[in-house]
């Protein structure tokens, strides 16, 4: 009796677990456009200049690492498929957030995205002041990439990933998005980064930083 | 979820894609009747987004905004082509009319990618390794995909892919256009081989002409003997390689020789072609500009793949039919101006070009590029006949003062040209030389009170660094005893025929040549590179892998004798 009893208990909790797993991947695929994925992450932002649309440089790092909330991208003008829908996802989300927030754009394909071809793909989604649309050199680029540990398989751009990265401040780890999330969902991550921000950064990331500055890295 | 892997075909509209072997003969799908003039407006809502009301049409994107910039038209992800692309774990499925049109049926060579390359979750994966179906579309299901996202068995559609208000009439012509786009296989290929050609002329040297011929007709023989190999084996395959045998054909290689006057060449490739038309142009050498061969392959819409010239046609970038491997003298003449920019000073420049085109061009383009910088330089071109190089330098260092600068398009008297800087020594601040002189300024410059002064234009890669793979591609042509002699050119054939052969492969029996050049785009920046160049890489629209060149200085303690200054110029 006791056995059977046991038994039972064991058979109505796989039930449930069958139940929750099945509701949960149902869930998963009847909303979801794409797989999406969310992690905390701690990264050192490279101290690289990069170019902006008017041809003038600027410091990668210190657009990244000021006080404001970063959302960040990588993108590249000939994109065939997810890049276009990425920025105009954060197009929507810019607007969504108003200006306190720093949306930086970086091409991965810095030798063919001249600064006027970057001009003209950000004027396909307006999205006001505080966008900072950057091209840059190959090397420098690729830097930022391997940071952020975004670089395409075979540094082939044609391989690259939907991410996008959100970070409230300096001193906080980044969120780290990957798959084509909608504007609502980016505007929500930032909202909720600003509310309740991810965990810090290692002590051993700030040691390195400080390290870098030292050393003028 | 499944990780994207490289180079493969796989399912994001997962019902769409599946088509049956046999289609790829198919034309317009039986019964169906096209209206031109239709067709014509289709195709122009499907590449610019023109509705038939001559209105933008708004794509809708997944956050359900309203967008009309040019990544949302259908050619952006679907491709000129209409075979659709790959991209971050998202795949664009064909659209084109013997796919969309047809009623999907399981087929395991297309599945196949679809299955093991592509992001996925338990709903796709599940989809595609069911063996279910769907209808063909028809105006009704293609009006409502469109629209709502809803695919012709009902099912919903992921949100990558926008949604558009189109009205009935714009899905017509949209249908119209789907009915034509890519519907017969190009000229160039029948049931058993593909043709290619090398395009030479009687001025291509014999060094040359044997590095190109030599090196493709080993890599078709290994193509060939691999497909003879793999068909004289039935079933050697069940899980791979056998599922695409029918989609193979043996290469066939054409050598088209030009001959004589330069305007007698257009006449000669159309008789080549029309004799027996190619697939595709690999490589070539025509020791001249390469725009009336860029021409003729622009009007018959023919891949020309990474011919070996420093002259490429002109708005060679501007998404033609030759893709080149770097952008020739015109972009040496945009990174010397850039060179000569950096420190922001007016100076006197004058330019000593050869008395031929690969004289004239890069002068000519230097001029417009010094002219447009800032601060705007005006540069004075004198044309040097053959064996005037002394009288010229001379000229030209007389009237040049301390801070001024010489530019040497020596063209093919290089060597000449050189000797002669030699022995006159200018005095101006900088003398700046066409890649082609390196050698000869390595070996008769160095180490002459003008050699620091001197720089050259070096668009490869540093003589100080060898990619592991031209070890490789090297030791594969010693193998089949061909003489690597001279290796770049070598190396730069055998790079296109690797780019090629990948690109086949990927194109699957849809023997479209927009869609090998669109996979072509998608490949390039892979690992095939045997390094002649520091980077080479394209993408959709792009023509030329390699932007950019070194500026050297001489330097005899360094390998090859020249050593940077600066980094790589992008201009």
């Amino acid at each position: 009796m006791y056995l059977h009893q046991v038994r039972s208990k064991r058979a109505a909790t796989a039930l449930k677990l069958g139940i929750i797993v099945c509701s949960v991947l149902t869930a998963a695929s009847a909303g979801s456009q794409s797989n999406i994925t969310r992690t905390y992450a701690d990264y050192i932002a490279p101290d690289v200049d990069l170019i902006k649309t008017t041809k003038k440089t600027v410091s990668f790092t210190k657009l990244v690492e000021g006080s404001r909330p970063v959302v960040l991208e990588f993108f590249y003008t000939s994109c065939t498929t997810i890049c276009g829908t990425q920025t105009s996802t954060l197009a929507g989300a810019r607007k969504q957030l108003g200006n306190g927030i720093t949306f930086v754009s970086v091409s991965i394909d810095p030798e063919y995205d001249t600064p006027a071809r970057l001009s003209e793909y950000a004027s396909n989604f307006p999205a006001g002041d505080n966008w900072h649309v950057l091209t840059g050199k190959r090397s420098d680029i690729t830097r930022i990439l391997t940071a952020f540990d975004a670089r395409p398989f075979g540094d082939n751009k044609m391989l690259h990933r939907p991410y996008v990265f959100i970070r409230p401040a300096d001193g906080h780890q980044w969120i780290r998005i990957e798959g084509l999330a909608t504007s609502k969902h980016i505007a929500a991550e930032v909202r909720e980064a600003i509310a309740n921000p991810p965990p810090k950064s290692s002590a051993w990331v700030g040691f390195q930083k400080s390290l870098n500055r030292l050393m003028g890295n | 979820m499944i990780r994207f892997m490289p180079f493969a075909l796989s399912t994001f509209l997962f019902w769409l894609t599946v088509l049956p072997v046999a289609a790829m003969a198919a034309g317009d799908a039986p019964g169906v009747t096209t209206d031109p003039s239709l067709a014509a407006l289709g195709e122009r809502l499907y590449k610019t987004g023109i509705g038939t009301s001559g209105k933008p049409v708004a794509a809708i994107d997944l956050s359900g905004q309203q967008v009309f910039a040019p990544q949302f038209h259908c050619a952006a992800c679907h491709r000129n082509s209409g075979y659709g692309s790959r991209e971050g774990g998202v795949y664009i499925p064909p659209i084109v009319g013997k796919v969309l049109y047809e009623p999907m049926t399981p087929n395991r060579a297309r599945s196949f990618n679809s299955m093991y390359f592509q992001d996925k979750n338990a709903e796709m994966a599940a989809r595609i390794n069911s063996a279910r179906t769907r209808p063909a579309y028809d105006l009704v299901t293609l009006e409502r995909l469109l629209q709502t996202g809803v695919d012709a068995a009902g099912e919903q559609i992921p949100h990558a892919m926008p949604r558009f208000e189109v009205s009935r009439r714009d899905v017509e012509a949209l249908d119209a256009w789907l009915h034509v786009l890519s519907g017969q296989p190009d000229p160039g290929v029948n049931g058993k081989a593909i043709q290619f050609a090398v395009i030479i002329s009687d001025r291509t040297p014999e060094l040359t002409r044997r590095a190109l011929l030599d090196t493709t007709r080993v890599y078709f023989e290994r193509i060939n003997k691999n497909i003879a190999s793999d068909r004289s084996r039935p079933n050697f395959s069940p899980l791979f390689r056998s599922e695409f045998e029918s989609f193979w054909r043996e290469w066939a290689l054409q050598v088209w020789t030009l001959r004589g006057d330069e305007a007698t060449w257009p006449e000669q490739l159309a008789e080549y072609y029309n004799a027996s038309p190619v697939f595709a142009v690999i490589g070539g050498s025509v020791v001249a500009p390469w725009q009336p061969v860029g021409d003729f392959c622009d009007r018959n819409k023919l891949p020309c793949l990474f011919p070996l010239t420093d002259l490429p046609a002109e708005g060679a970038n501007a998404g033609g039919y030759t893709l080149y491997a770097y952008g020739g003298l015109p972009l040496e003449a945009a990174v010397m101006a850039e060179f000569l920019g950096r420190d922001g000073k007016r100076r006197r420049i004058i330019q000593l070009a050869a008395d031929a085109a690969n004289g004239a061009i890069p002068a000519a383009a230097f001029g417009r590029y010094v002219g447009m910088a800032e601060p705007a330089n005006a540069s004075d071109t004198v044309q040097v006949p053959s064996g005037d190089w002394d009288r010229a330098i001379v000229d030209a260092s007389r009237q040049l003062g301390q801070d001024d600068v010489l530019v040497v398009w020596p063209g093919s008297d290089a060597e000449a040209a050189v000797a002669a800087l030699a022995r006159a020594e200018p005095g101006t601040s900088r003398i700046l030389l066409a890649s082609g002189a390196e050698p000869f300024a390595v070996a008769k410059l160095t180490g002459l009170p003008i050699a620091d002064r001197v720089r050259i234009m070096h668009p490869t890669e540093l003589p100080s660094i060898i990619n592991p793979h031209s070890y490789r591609v090297r030791a594969w042509l010693n193998a089949r005893r061909v003489v690597v002699d001279p290796p770049e050119e070598q190396f730069q054939v055998y790079y296109a025929l690797s780019v090629l052969e990948k690109a086949v492969m990927e194109i699957q029996g849809d023997y479209s040549r927009e869609y090998l050049i669109e996979e072509i785009e998608m490949i390039a920046e892979s690992n095939l590179s045997p390094g002649v160049y520091p980077n080479l890489t394209l993408g959709p629209g792009q023509r030329i892998a390699s932007r950019g060149s070194y500026v050297v200085k001489l330097d005899p303690n360094e390998e090859g004798g020249v050593s940077l200054d600066g980094d790589w110029i992008v201009p």
